[in-house]
């Protein structure tokens, strides 16, 4: 199996500045698609640091799961980015952002029922046509489940690989905070999950708040990753070793040094993981 | 289960009213519904004092955060670019008693979102001056210049630029006396930048680049001098705010 690319960090704009001056050492880069969709400084930057790392298109507003359809103008505006930066990767989420002309700028839970996964699986192959690329998947974070839903967040996705031949971008961090809000096992979801289906893996920090007598975890991106989340790395390095993973830091940025060392210990992970893995095949 | 469009609509409804309605009932956690709601808000306001900071500077924190949210709830985006955002925020600043006392805000909130724009607009090769100076001169006043993406210009009876250097290094800024002014917003070398017109020059540009208008029809409606005209043709080359040059009968 060829070795996967060394970990990655989202690019925030008030880190491009040290990046293109120091050219820090990470696997590679991962953009918000809607971030980069003008010209001007922002973009140029990115065109001079494609040249030194492999580039994620991270797309956060396709909407995949709108039953009124992808939004065309946006999807050529991302199409055309894809064209012109040709990404290793290509991902959105499983979620939707927009309704009756409105965008939310979230990603909205959807029912896991057969009239959704109908939905996601037109919408996912529309912008695969479109893109002429295979994408990934993201699972979301998640406050609230529905009532009468037809199936598990895995088994969900894993027919919408079954249906489109798209990928999984697994979030752990994303997996730990919805299992602890909506009740789940997140080991028993990576264990489930098609090794073959996961093409990337997210880490990222998220909050705890106290609010009606109960701990809701919130997917903020504002600080390291938690240790518990490391835990579920660990678990999901071992089954999707070819996966390169990415650290996703949003707000209260930390400086590069700090987002770097963090690809760094995931990197770490890998390493005593596959370590392991040879000492049990030795074995 | 309702059909997934009508738990989105209802599930939209809700986030911008605080009522969930239908979808409350189809949910695990109904109570939870507000962190969605609340990120609505909160990350859009973000968004907006991201476009805006210098309207935050002038009003304060919290005066933002309350015009913010009335703001996003009566113009949510219609469009997953956050840059993008916030267009009719001028408008919508000069409707507000709240801060009628601070005239100057919506022609400081329009001079920000032009530069927010020009730094983000697509970009452009431009046409340089020898190209402009090459054509003779009866050809040039009859055609239309094409204006760079990231051009906008910004007038206001509030000297604007300056109030906004002075409420973003956290200074006073005293209005009496203070004078109108028309800025040129433009990218130069990936930097958005401002140069002050006169009125004749800025009523020559308008002419162009709002109305439309061939160059010869734009310069005699802004009663300039040729020398007049020249010079501003030079600094527009020198500054690559041209993109093009239409000729009517070319077309």
């Amino acid at each position: 199996m060829r070795a996967p690319l060394s970990t990655g960090v989202g690019l925030r704009t008030p880190h491009s500045a040290a990046f293109a001056a120091r050219r820090p050492k990470v696997g590679f880069l991962e953009i918000h698609a809607e971030n980069y969709l003008g010209g001007g400084p922002a973009r140029a930057a990115l065109e001079d640091l494609r040249r030194d790392y492999p580039l994620s298109i991270h797309a956060v507003g396709l909407s995949l799961g709108s039953a009124e359809g992808v939004d065309a103008d946006h999807l050529a505006r991302v199409s055309a980015l894809v064209e012109r930066l040709a990404p290793a990767l290509i991902s959105d989420h499983l979620s939707w952002s927009a309704v009756d002309g409105t965008y939310f700028n979230d990603l909205l839970p959807l029912p896991y029922t057969i009239e959704a996964l109908r939905i996601v699986a037109e919408n996912v192959a529309r912008v695969q046509d479109r893109l002429r690329r295979r994408m990934l998947i993201e699972n979301p974070s998640r406050y609230v489940g529905f009532r009468g839903a037809a199936m598990s967040e895995t088994a969900f996705l894993a027919e919408l690989v079954e249906r489109t031949g798209c990928g999984i971008l697994l979030d752990v961090n994303n997996l730990h905070v919805s299992a602890h809000n909506l009740g789940g096992d997140a080991e028993a979801a990576i264990a489930d999950l098609s090794s073959a289906a996961v093409g990337e893996i997210h880490l990222a920090g998220h909050a705890r708040v106290e609010a009606d007598g109960e701990t809701i975890l919130i997917d903020d991106h504002g600080s390291a990753v938690d240790a518990a989340v490391w835990r579920l790395f660990e678990s999901a390095a071992a089954r999707f070793g070819h996966a390169p993973a990415l650290i996703e830091w949003d707000s209260n940025l930390p400086s590069l040094d700090v987002l770097v060392a963090e690809a760094e210990k995931a990197d770490r992970c890998r390493a005593t993981v596959e370590a392991r893995r040879h000492r049990a095949r030795a074995a | 289960m309702p059909a997934l469009h009508e738990i989105q609509q209802s599930f939209g409804r809700g986030l911008r009213s605080g009522d969930f309605g239908a979808v409350a009932a189809s949910v695990t956690h109904p109570a939870r519904l507000s962190i969605y709601r609340n990120h609505f808000l909160i990350s859009l306001g973000e968004a907006l004092a991201a476009t805006y900071p210098a309207v935050k500077a002038a009003v304060g924190e919290a005066c933002f955060s309350g015009l913010a949210r009335r703001f996003v709830l009566a113009n949510p985006p219609v469009a997953p670019v956050l840059a993008e955002y916030g267009a009719e925020f001028a408008d919508f600043l000069a409707d507000q008693a709240e801060v009628a006392g601070l005239p100057y805000l919506p022609d400081l909130a329009r001079l920000e979102w032009a530069m927010n724009r020009a730094a983000v607009a697509a970009d452009a090769p431009s046409v340089g001056l020898p190209e402009l100076a090459a054509i003779a001169p009866e050809r040039l006043t009859a055609s239309r210049l094409a204006q760079h993406p990231a051009i906008a210009l910004v007038d206001s009876a509030y000297p604007v630029s300056a109030l906004r250097d002075a409420v973003l290094a956290g200074e006073g800024f005293d209005l009496t006396g203070a004078r109108e002014e028309c800025l040129l917003v433009y990218r130069r070398d990936g930097a958005v930048a401002l140069r002050n017109m006169d009125a004749g020059g800025f009523a020559l540009l308008r002419g162009m680049f709002e109305q439309g208008r061939p160059l010869g029809q734009a310069f005699e409606a802004a009663r300039l001098s040729e020398a007049e005209l020249a010079s501003v043709l030079a600094m527009l080359g020198e500054i690559g705010a041209i993109t093009g040059v239409e000729f009517d009968h070319e077309r």
